[in-house]
């Protein structure tokens, strides 16, 4: 056995490299722990949004007429396998009367014990109604009513020739997100809702809650086919919806994420111990020459590798479990983001930053170990780098190649639809690793041509520096392959960040450009008689000074080729910009091709209905069909994006229509708030629902914004890593070559020329890691949104933030010559004699 | 730059320069109140049993480790008082070294290697080259200009640092044992290149040497005792040399 003294002394004769290892180990711990932190806290959160915001109500099963019917038509219909419950209600809009005031509503009528299950209540006073006769009211409606438990309150319906006269039992508040979702007002009995419905004992929905793992699409697909013809099932539309695709996305975002960094941590660490062992080469040959056999020699090696990869592991750890919770609270602090839900640290992070240190150590070292003592000692012993390049550069390419082959097999599964995630994930992270391989046949190419740029400014340094790269191969490989692979990570995560915020963001402003919007009620598919608004409310809001310009906005159900979905009319000529988010068609076209009745498709009814612009569907709505052709695709998050949109006058000419359900109202910059003021008196006056565009968008940035901050701390997690990565290997190449520094300096080489020389290095090893890697790094982003496309049916454009791409290319660049300035700075202040003989 | 009151025909003046390392509380003096001066134009020897200071004292006089006390002053710069640019540029220019081993940068080439003082002073790298070329046609060694160092013999290395030293002209050759790797004929014929260097060239050569053959071909040999010059005069004939240095080693 080789005795430990040796062991030892290797350590302590070379404090900076045995730090530099032990860091570079720590830092790849760090980096996978607190990446696993991150991912598990954003998925927490996305859980979190999933509860408060989504509805547990997957579909719905209605009359394709939107009658009420009789539930014991289709009885077996709890027991389908993935079905959790089944939920019956009648939902009814109703005018409330109490004390000489009155209010329009939605009254649903329900089995409350089951209602419960899938409703968020707050009770405010009394209980909620369970008996025939009773009622309970949401508390804005009781307020203005003024009304409170135990009071009387007359209810009536249309078609319903007198007034029910009912008992307030309770008054209740819905969560924020159910309100969103259920605007009803009143809740009582489905006996009494039915009789206000006039179909005493029938139902004009059951809602269906189905179980946790229970495919949707497939559970929808058996209850089809067990109803009777006149039922369909239609999907519920929730305020979920909206975040639905958007954590789909995230979900394969962070997976990637996850991974890249775990590639990048396997890099860095074995570019450590690489060079470690290489450096050393010469030093194990003689042991070999003394008597060393080549499994002590390795034996020294392993030993070395696990105390030092132990070192780094429990270092690593604990900044790796704090670094992201910490992050979490600074970005709190510090930028004001608010919902963020704290998480613990997740045992799973921990554990795998456990395995991960020693056993990465060990592979990383193994590979090196076997290398030099493969190769003769007596060749070792006078061979320099470039005598072993060649057997690298193979090794490399094959590897390469075999990458890219496993990532097009990858893809190729995901085309079939085959473990679509997991492969496309897979796919990408082999794309990144065989182009880190593959670089090394680049490498030479490009240096000499940024060797020909530099010289004419630097031409000794420019020309020793370009040597010791080119002779040193191997560490210029490695170095080049570390830069790339973290640059190409943390661009491929930071793009594609933004590319998901922006899209959002574009949607959202596109699509929303009224100020104010007044609703009767809110839009649901299952909606049987949609409350219009009142036909006196236009010359009422007409005179309001300051307004420019009301859209009237219908909804109704129809059956597009046999799918049922919600028809959205409006009027589309008074906008400069159409307030859609068109993703497919010609946007020239469009105002003329709606004038003529074509519709626009949301992409995920164009998906399922397989058209796209061009075709036609046959449209059906209370009984008229139409052949309408379609006019372009876009992006609709609204009732599960199961969404057609017409113009108004053209819809109305073929479809009877109930007439405008929503007004988007467009105020004057100067009168906005005087205006918003009025109509949240109107619609106080008419019962209606009043929302700013503020109000509007303020939801839906809450409800992405806790995501897209957990994507920016996963950023911020990957550019440190990154940035630790560019000193470490930098600082790493300047060590490297303190001997021949020395002898340097003794035939005259000035300490300012040392330092320009090494500065160029880092340079060349920047542009030659970084500029590829952002270029690998923007393909695997687009790969990355392309394989969204799996996870949802809402396209998510691709956008390549130049921005973004030039800060991290200065910025990488500048700390490339950061990272080896200081180290640069002290070799060249060194001793010739000791830099000489410092090993 | 400081002048020193020195004539301006030597080249190095040494003033009651010691050495002294310490290593975990020992001390190791290799030589202690040595004064010396060299002409220019002179060839020396330097000779003594091994870890007597040889290789430390040439050090010293190059200027590329500093006494621990006594001044040296080299062309009339006293070492001490140059900041390192200045001394640097000293070395690149007018001092050429010569080492026991690794003397070599092992990336760059041969011809390269020879080069180096030359590219690093500027010199256009064409002119460098045949500058290059000419010296190691001096040594012999024309003929391997695109070999690494590591192709090379342990005595072709050392011819190549002898080029390398060579090729700036120096005012100043200091060589550590040049001949030490090399048979007995080439040894024989780099010591007189060496004295053609001096003598013809007007340029010092200072050679560290174990072999009484090589000092003979001196002006002046200088023999490191126990820290002490010992001997400091004519080389003599070989005969009596080597009963003056047994009888001094036997002390
Ligand atoms: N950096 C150093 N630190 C400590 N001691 C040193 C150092 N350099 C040299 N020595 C010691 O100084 C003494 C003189 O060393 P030097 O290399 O000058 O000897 P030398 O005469 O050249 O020997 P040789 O003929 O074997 O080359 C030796 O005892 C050596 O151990
Ligand atoms: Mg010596």
């Amino acid at each position: 056995m080789i005795p430990w003294a040796f062991f030892w002394n290797n350590l302590r004769l070379r404090p900076l490299r045995t730090l530099l290892t032990i860091l570079s180990v720590a830092a790849a711990v760090a980096a996978v722990v607190s990446v696993l932190q991150a991912t598990a806290a954003t998925q927490i959160q996305l859980q979190s949004i999933h509860t408060t915001f989504d509805s547990p109500v997957a579909m719905e099963v209605i009359a394709a007429d939107t009658s009420p019917f009789s539930p014991d038509d289709i009885p077996e219909l709890a027991k389908q396998p993935g079905v959790a419950a089944v939920i019956p209600v009648f939902r009814v809009f109703t005018k409330a009367v109490a004390g000489g005031k009155d209010v329009r509503c939605l009254t649903t009528g329900t089995d409350l014990q089951q209602y419960r299950t899938i409703r968020d209540f707050t009770l405010q006073s009394g209980q909620m109604a369970t008996n025939p006769g009773e009622v309970s009211l949401e508390a804005s409606v009781a307020d203005h009513l003024g009304v409170q438990p135990g009071s009387e309150i007359r209810i009536g319906a249309r078609g319903l020739p007198w007034l029910l006269t009912m008992r307030v039992t309770g008054i209740y508040k819905l969560s924020a997100a159910d309100s969103v979702e259920d605007t009803s007002a009143i809740i009582t009995t489905l006996a009494d809702a039915s009789k206000l419905g006039r179909a005493p004992g029938k139902v004009n929905a059951l809602q269906i809650v189905l179980h946790d793992r229970a495919e949707e699409a497939a559970v929808a697909e058996r209850i089809r086919a067990s109803l009777p013809r006149h039922l369909i099932v239609t999907k519920s539309a929730s305020a979920g919806d909206l975040s639905r695709p958007t954590q789909a996305m995230i979900g394969v975002g962070l997976n990637v994420a996850a991974l890249l960094s775990f590639v990048a941590a396997v890099f860095i660490v074995f570019n450590s111990f690489q060079m470690s062992v290489a450096e050393r080469q010469r030093q194990l040959a003689l042991m070999r020459i003394v008597g060393a056999t080549v499994e002590q020699v390795r034996g020294s090696l392993y030993r070395e590798a696990a105390f030092l990869g132990g070192i780094g592991t429990v270092l690593g750890i604990i900044p790796g479990m704090m670094g992201s919770s910490s992050l979490t609270h600074s970005m709190q602090e510090v930028m004001g983001f608010s919902n963020m839900v704290p998480v613990a640290t997740q045992p799973h992070a921990v554990l795998a930053g456990l395995l991960f240190g020693p056993l990465v150590t060990l592979l990383s070292v193994w590979y090196p170990a076997r290398a030099a003592c493969d190769v003769e000692p007596l060749v070792a012993l006078k061979s320099t780098h470039s005598n072993r390049q060649h057997f690298s550069r193979k090794v490399a390419a094959v590897a390469g190649v075999m990458s890219l082959l496993f990532a097009a097999l990858m893809f190729t599964t995901t085309y079939f639809g085959i473990y679509a995630d997991t492969a496309s994930i897979l796919a990408i992270a082999a794309v990144e690793v065989g182009g880190a391989f593959l670089l090394s046949e680049l490498i030479k190419p490009c240096l000499w041509i940024y060797y020909r740029m530099i010289r004419c400014f630097f031409p000794v340094e420019a020309q020793l520096g370009h040597r010791q790269l080119i002779e040193n191969f191997d560490r210029t490989a490695l170095t080049v392959a570390v830069l790339f692979v973290v640059s190409a990570a943390s661009v491929c995560v930071g793009n594609t960040t933004t590319s998901l915020t922006g899209n959002i963001q574009s949607w959202m402003d596109r699509t929303v450009t009224a100020d104010y919007l007044l609703l009767a009620s809110r839009p649901t598919v299952n909606m049987s008689d949609a409350e219009s608004l009142p036909k006196e409310l236009a010359s009422r809001i007409e005179n309001i000074p300051g307004i420019r310009m009301i859209d009237e906005i219908t909804f109704t159900l129809a059956s597009v080729n046999g799918t049922a979905g919600l028809l959205s009319v409006q009027l589309f000529d008074g906008y400069e910009t159409l307030p859609i988010d068109l993703i497919d068609g010609v946007a020239a076209d469009l105002p003329q091709r709606l004038r003529s009745g074509e519709a626009l498709l949301g992409s995920v009814l164009a998906n399922l209905l397989h058209v796209k612009p061009g075709d036609t569907v046959s449209v059906e709505v209370s009984g008229a069909t139409h052949v309408v052709g379609v006019a372009g695709i876009i992006r609709e998050y609204t009732a599960g994006g199961l969404m057609l949109q017409m113009d108004s006058v053209a819809a109305r000419e073929r479809f009877p229509l109930p007439s405008a359900h929503v007004y988007g109202i467009r105020a004057d910059d100067s009168a906005r708030s005087a205006v918003g003021e009025e109509l949240k008196t109107v619609a106080r006056e008419y019962g209606l629902i009043f929302q700013s565009l503020a109000d509007l968008q303020e939801l839906v940035r809450n409800l992405v914004s806790g995501i897209t901050n957990r994507l920016f701390l996963i950023l911020i997690l990957a550019l440190v890593i990154a940035a630790f990565a560019i000193v470490n290997s930098q600082t790493m190449n300047v060590i490297e070559q303190s001997r021949h520094l020395g002898m340097l300096r003794i035939v005259g080489m000035l300490q300012s020329q040392a330092f320009r020389m090494f500065l160029f290095q880092s340079l060349i090893l920047g542009m030659l890691g970084i500029v590829p890697g952002i270029m690998i790094g923007v393909l695997m982003s687009f790969l990355t949104i392309l394989s969204f496309q799996g996870v949802t049916d809402h396209g998510v454009e691709f956008v390549a933030d130049a921005r973004l791409l030039a800060a991290y290319l200065v910025c990488g660049l500048l700390l490339s010559l950061f990272a080896a300035a200081l180290p640069a700075i002290r070799a060249a202040r060194l001793k010739p004699l000791e830099a000489i003989h410092e090993e | 730059m400081t002048l020193s009151m020195n004539s301006p025909d030597k080249i190095i003046r040494a003033d009651c320069i010691s050495k002294v390392f310490v290593h975990e509380g020992v001390e190791i003096r290799p030589f202690h109140n040595v004064s010396l001066e060299i002409r220019r134009g002179e060839m020396l020897a330097i000779m003594g049993p091994s870890g007597s200071g040889k290789s430390t004292l040439l050090h010293v006089l190059g200027g590329i480790e500093p006494p621990s006390s006594g001044d040296i002053w080299i062309e009339g710069h006293n070492v001490a008082k140059l900041s390192d640019r200045d001394r640097t540029l000293l070395r690149r220019r007018r001092i050429g070294f010569i080492f026991q081993s690794f003397n070599l940068v092992p990336t760059l080439t041969v011809s390269e290697n020879v080069a180096l003082p030359l590219i690093l002073d500027g010199v256009a790298s064409r002119d460098a080259a045949s500058r290059a070329l000419a010296s190691l046609q001096r040594v012999g060694l024309s003929d391997r200009l695109s070999h690494l160092p590591t192709q090379l013999s342990g005595g072709e290395q050392q011819r190549v640092a002898i080029a390398r030293a060579l090729v700036i002209k120096p005012a100043l050759v200091l060589a550590d044992e040049p001949t030490g790797n090399l048979d007995s004929a080439r040894g024989r014929d780099i010591t007189l290149m060496l004295r053609d260097v001096a003598h013809e060239n007007h340029q010092t050569v200072v050679v560290v040497t174990h072999d009484l053959r090589v000092a003979s071909h001196a002006d002046r040999l200088i023999v490191l005792l126990d820290g002490r010059v010992t001997y400091n005069g004519k080389p003599g004939t070989d005969a009596e040399l080597v009963a003056a240095l047994k009888q001094e080693i036997d002390v």
